[in-house]
């Protein structure tokens, strides 16, 4: 009798067993279907956000367009009349004889293109922002982490590559949020003018002509 | 103990005394006859000697004093030797049987033959008296041989030896008697009393009883002090110690028989454990074969139990290959899912850089805007699904990994198993080996009890046989010892009456 119930709990072990994995399996066919309710959840979504698009009553001339990003923990914005292009990259050549600032060059669409070191230009410290950008850089893991993000800025006929660690968002800012740095930043520094409020974080906005014109970014040096 | 040593003493004592005596008594006895007959013989001869003499010289004289041929004087002389003491009878007798010299017969026939009267005849002639009728045959004999002829009598109440004697004729009677041819004469009869030499004889044999008996007492109480000191003492002692150990025996046959009992006894109970031992061993034999054929049965199934342990290990040995498979199968979902990310990446850019163009393009790009976003978050999506993925593949692989040496283990235990197995299989040989050695010894302890159960009833029949004989010898023995005690009392009795005699004669 004893074996036969041990048996027999065997039986029920196994059958239950087999039970999760008929159901496992009858799951995972069903989850390459999207269930009806799925489907009015995500078109509701996207109404929703092209509703809250359309009621934004804003004027162009009220508004500035930004970039957003991250480069040695600080938080960064940048006009998106001077972007060209959010470009990745998994080859950055060095070139010798230059500035530390200009990191190397890389080949844009056929084109070579000069790569600036954000952290360098504005004087972050890079190892406190190696530090920092290991910890967002988390989320990301398991995707390609060597290509890295550049943004290509363009400004009166200079073109140049911006690298940075990690893209945040497309944001539209009004004008009115937008105000200036802080006299001692900007003493020290004529790459950031202008600044807002993002979230409780102060978004940086970059000048790309100010960083373009830089004087660092001139290589005026003879190699023997 | 000691009166009946004594008693034993006193019979052997009587026994002895009473052999001695009679030795004594016959041995004496024989020689007192034989010595009184001799004397006997000496006295008879003597007389017949005495006689012989005495009748031969009263033949000579009467011849003598015939041939004077005066008879008369023969008469007399007879008369006068016939007064002397001892002589009871004295008589001539003719041939005839007559008294001779009494009538005249005689005288006229000498007369006759010499012719004239010679020889004056008497002028009384008696009548002669007859010889005694009932000795006529001995007179006859001695007229018939010529020779003497001697017998015993009664004379007048007095016991006599009496002797005829025959008158011979010679030359010298021719004169007067010529007439007869007959060698004899006359008949003498000399009758000599026999009570002197009864009375001898009888004086002998007095003294010699009387001697025999004093012999016969001295001796015998030199005897019995001699007995009683070298022969009844230690006789004594010997039957005291006989009598202690016909006692002792007699304890120690009544123990031996209670031991003989328990003996008994115990071996009844020996007989019973026997048996019991018996019905047991064989139990024990029948119940051997039994767990044998289930250590057979053992023996299969863990033969069985090692195929199936085998089995076992082959399969998981497959789930860990399985596992295994799945695993690669993961990696490819892996490697699928990098491109995803990379897809969710690159659309990702093209989003942003969408949503750039559409913001150069101001109001013209506003629903390009819209899209460009939507398109962001499903990359943004896509992206964190990737992820997601990512960790679960981590989890899966982890799961593999752990599965995997879980299946390795699995191997592992069951190789331990088959050890086992392989252990309670050689165990259960043991067993096997034990159990049908069990079983030998069992059917040996069943035959060996039942042989000694047989021993044990011969045991017991010996015991009852020897029980039987210690009750008999008890019997004899308290018999014997009842004996004992009898003969002590009377040898105490002799004792008591040897003591007497002896003080007596002090």
């Amino acid at each position: 009798m004893h074996k036969q119930n041990s048996e027999s709990a065997e039986d029920v072990i196994w059958e239950n067993f087999r039970k999760r994995a008929e159901e496992l399996q009858a799951r995972s066919r069903s989850m390459r279907r999207v269930s009806a309710d799925e489907k009015t959840r995500i078109f509701q979504d996207r109404a929703h956000a092209l509703r809250q698009e359309k009621d934004k009553p804003v004027g162009d001339q009220d508004v500035l367009y930004l970039i957003s990003f991250y480069v040695g923990g600080e938080f960064f914005g940048i006009e998106v009349k001077y972007l060209q292009e959010v470009y990745e990259t998994a080859q950055v050549t060095e070139i010798p004889c230059t500035p530390d600032v200009l990191t190397g060059v890389m080949n844009y669409r056929g084109a070579v293109l000069t790569m600036i070191d954000l952290s360098i230009l504005l004087d972050l410290r890079r190892d406190t922002y190696r530090k920092e950008a290991a910890g967002p850089s988390k989320d990301v893991k398991g995707q390609n982490m060597s290509p890295e993000k550049v943004l290509i800025v363009a400004h009166a006929g200079i073109k140049a590559g911006l690298r940075i660690e990690k893209l945040d968002d497309l944001l539209t800012l009004p004008r009115n949020v937008v105000q200036a740095v802080s006299s001692f930043f900007r003493d020290k520094n004529q790459i950031v003018k202008r600044e807002a409020k993002r979230g409780n974080r102060p978004l940086l906005i970059i000048d790309p002509e100010a960083l373009l014109n830089d004087e660092r970014l001139i290589v005026n040096e003879d190699v023997s | 103990m000691k009166a009946m040593s004594s008693y034993s003493k006193n019979t052997m004592q009587r026994k002895l005394m009473l052999i001695i005596v009679l030795t004594l008594a016959i041995g004496l006895g024989c020689v007192s006859f034989l010595s009184i007959k001799n004397d006997i013989d000496n006295i008879k001869n003597a007389e017949k000697n005495h006689m012989d003499l005495l009748s031969n010289v009263i033949v000579e004289g009467i011849k003598n004093a015939m041939v004077t041929g005066n008879a008369p004087i023969v008469i007399n002389w007879l008369d006068s030797i016939k007064k002397s003491n001892g002589l009871l009878e004295l008589k001539d007798y003719r041939r005839d049987g007559l008294a001779a010299f009494k009538n005249n017969d005689t005288r006229k026939e000498v007369n006759e033959w010499l012719g004239g009267k010679r020889f004056t005849l008497r002028i009384s002639p008696e009548i002669p008296t007859p010889f005694d009728p009932t000795r006529m045959e001995a007179f006859n004999q001695a007229v018939n041989t010529s020779e003497a002829v001697s017998y015993d009598e009664e004379i007048d109440g007095e016991p006599a030896f009496t002797r005829l004697v025959p008158i011979l004729k010679d030359d010298r009677c021719i004169l007067c008697h010529g007439y007869d041819d007959h060698p004899v004469r006359s008949i003498l009869q000399i009758s000599v009393s026999k009570i002197a030499t009864i009375e001898a004889i009888n004086r002998d044999i007095v003294r010699a009883v009387i001697s025999s008996l004093l012999v016969i007492l001295v001796i015998g109480f030199i005897m019995s002090l001699l007995i009683n000191r070298e022969v009844i003492h230690p006789i004594t002692e010997a039957v005291s110690r006989i009598s202690k150990a016909a006692h002792s025996q007699d304890q120690i046959t009544s123990q031996q028989a209670s031991s003989v009992q328990e003996i008994t006894a115990t071996v009844e109970e020996l007989n019973a454990s026997s048996k019991q031992v018996n019905t047991k061993a064989e139990s024990l034999a029948a119940q051997s074969q039994k767990a044998l054929f289930v250590a057979h049965e053992g023996q299969k199934a863990i033969d069985e139990s090692i195929s199936e342990m085998n089995k076992i290990k082959k399969k998981v040995a497959d789930i860990a290959e399985d596992v295994l498979t799945l695993s690669e199968n993961t990696n490819q979902i892996g490697a699928i899912i990098n491109v995803v990310g990379d897809i969710a990446n690159k659309t990702d850019m093209l989003a942003v850089n969408a949503a750039i163009e559409a913001a150069k393009a101001a109001e013209h790009g506003k629903g390009f805007a819209v899209v460009a976003s939507e398109v962001r978050s499903l990359a943004d999506q896509s992206k964190k699904a990737a992820e997601k993925i990512e960790t679960l593949i981590q989890e899966i692989q982890n799961s593999v990994n752990s599965t995997v040496m879980t299946t390795e283990e699995g191997g592992k235990k069951v190789d331990i198993g088959v050890t086992h197995i392989l252990q309670a299989g050689s165990t259960i040989n043991t067993a096997i080996e034990t159990i049908s050695s069990t079983a030998d010894a069992a059917n040996e302890i069943a035959i060996a009890s039942r042989q000694e159960s047989l021993a044990n009833d011969q045991v017991a029949e010996a015991m009852g046989q020897i029980n039987r004989g210690m009750q008999a010898s008890s019997a004899a023995t308290k018999e014997s010892l009842s004996s004992i005690r009898a003969l002590q009392k009377r040898i105490d009795r002799k004792i008591q009456e040897t003591k007497k005699l002896s003080d007596q004669q002090q």
